[in-house]
């Protein structure tokens, strides 16, 4: 080691009777800590049954409320899903429902109708002309 | 005062009547040699009062489980370095500052501290000891200031003799070069 630092003397200070003072200031503060400690201990202990009370009564309706809101919302959900099925159902009750069938039936005939009033202009065509069958086939091959 | 050893204030320590009394001389006894060591560790003055009050209210805390397995004083050294390196910690995460920088930071404070009355080479020396890594600075000190033999640097430490040699080897290699440079 650099031989100008030997012997180097201690160069922090502190203020005057600092460490005549330092041993009553750390008592203050232990039994200011212990007075402070006491009176919270005091508190806890006063306050302890009826601390737990409270917190029991808490817990209680947590649980409570924890418990119906669950059973609620299953409920709930379960009501919606009914009412869902249902609504399923009646669409789907309405897509096969009697008048559709109908619908699609008096569709069906009015097709059919034209082509019944088709045949009947033709068969009125073949006898006001006095065409027999044979004329009439003669007539087709030929053209 | 009455001077007694270390043997016969644990025993009134253990005292009820005069737990108190054993107490104060313990803190009497010991306390500059705690507070020097701690300011060396943590340099202001206002920061090693903080310190060294935790530290009696710890030891008031815990006199009562010492079991004498070590010596008292290295026993109460040991709980000055820990409240003093977890006083650092406490600084470093405050300000959000790495280690480095709050002891580089200390170097400046040096200058116009009120309680630091050393001369130039003294100053250099201690922003010297600053540049070392924590534990190495510990060492340094308590080697170079307080004399403290190696034995009990270990038991107060928790580090093996042969580190602390080698610790104390490299801390002076490292102040020798920065006094070179600076």
């Amino acid at each position: 080691m650099n031989k100008k630092f030997k012997n180097t003397k201690n160069p922090f200070t502190v203020p005057n009777n600092y460490f005549d003072n330092l041993p009553n200031n750390i008592q203050n503060k232990l039994s200011k800590d212990s007075s402070e400690h006491s009176i919270l201990q005091k508190i806890i202990l006063y306050a302890k049954p009826q601390l737990t009370l409270g917190f029991m009564m808490i817990a209680f309706a947590s649980i409570t409320y924890i418990t119906i809101n669950t059973v609620w919302n299953k409920f709930h959900l379960a009501k919606h899903q009914i009412n869902e099925f249902a609504n399923i159902d009646e669409v789907n009750e309405s897509d096969f429902s009697e008048q559709h069938y109908l619908n699609i039936l008096l569709e069906e005939k009015s097709v059919t109708n034209k082509t019944d009033e088709n045949t009947e202009e033709y068969i009125k065509y073949l006898v006001d002309e006095d065409i027999d069958y044979s004329t009439l086939m003669n007539e087709l091959y030929y053209y | 005062m009455p001077e007694y050893n270390d043997k016969e204030l644990l025993e009134f320590f253990r005292d009820k009547d005069k737990k108190n009394y054993a107490f104060n001389l313990i803190m009497r006894k010991y306390q500059e040699k705690l507070y020097w060591h701690i300011r060396k560790i943590v340099i202001k003055h206002e920061d090693a009062n903080d310190v060294i009050q935790n530290t009696f209210i710890k030891v008031w805390g815990n006199l009562d489980n010492f079991k004498e397995e070590s010596k008292l004083y290295t026993w109460l050294y040991r709980i000055a370095t820990n409240e003093s390196l977890s006083f650092l910690k406490k600084k470093k995460t405050k300000y959000f500052l790495s280690l480095v920088d709050y002891e580089n930071q200390l170097k400046e404070t040096l200058v116009g501290d009120k309680y630091f009355n050393g001369d130039e080479i003294q100053l250099t020396l201690q922003k010297a000891i600053l540049t070392l890594p924590r534990k190495q600075r510990i060492v340094f000190n308590m080697k170079y200031f307080d004399e403290i033999k190696y034995d009990d640097m270990s038991e107060i430490l928790g580090t093996s003799v042969g580190a602390l040699k080698a610790s104390y080897h490299h801390a002076v290699k490292k102040i020798e070069k920065f006094v070179k440079e600076n």
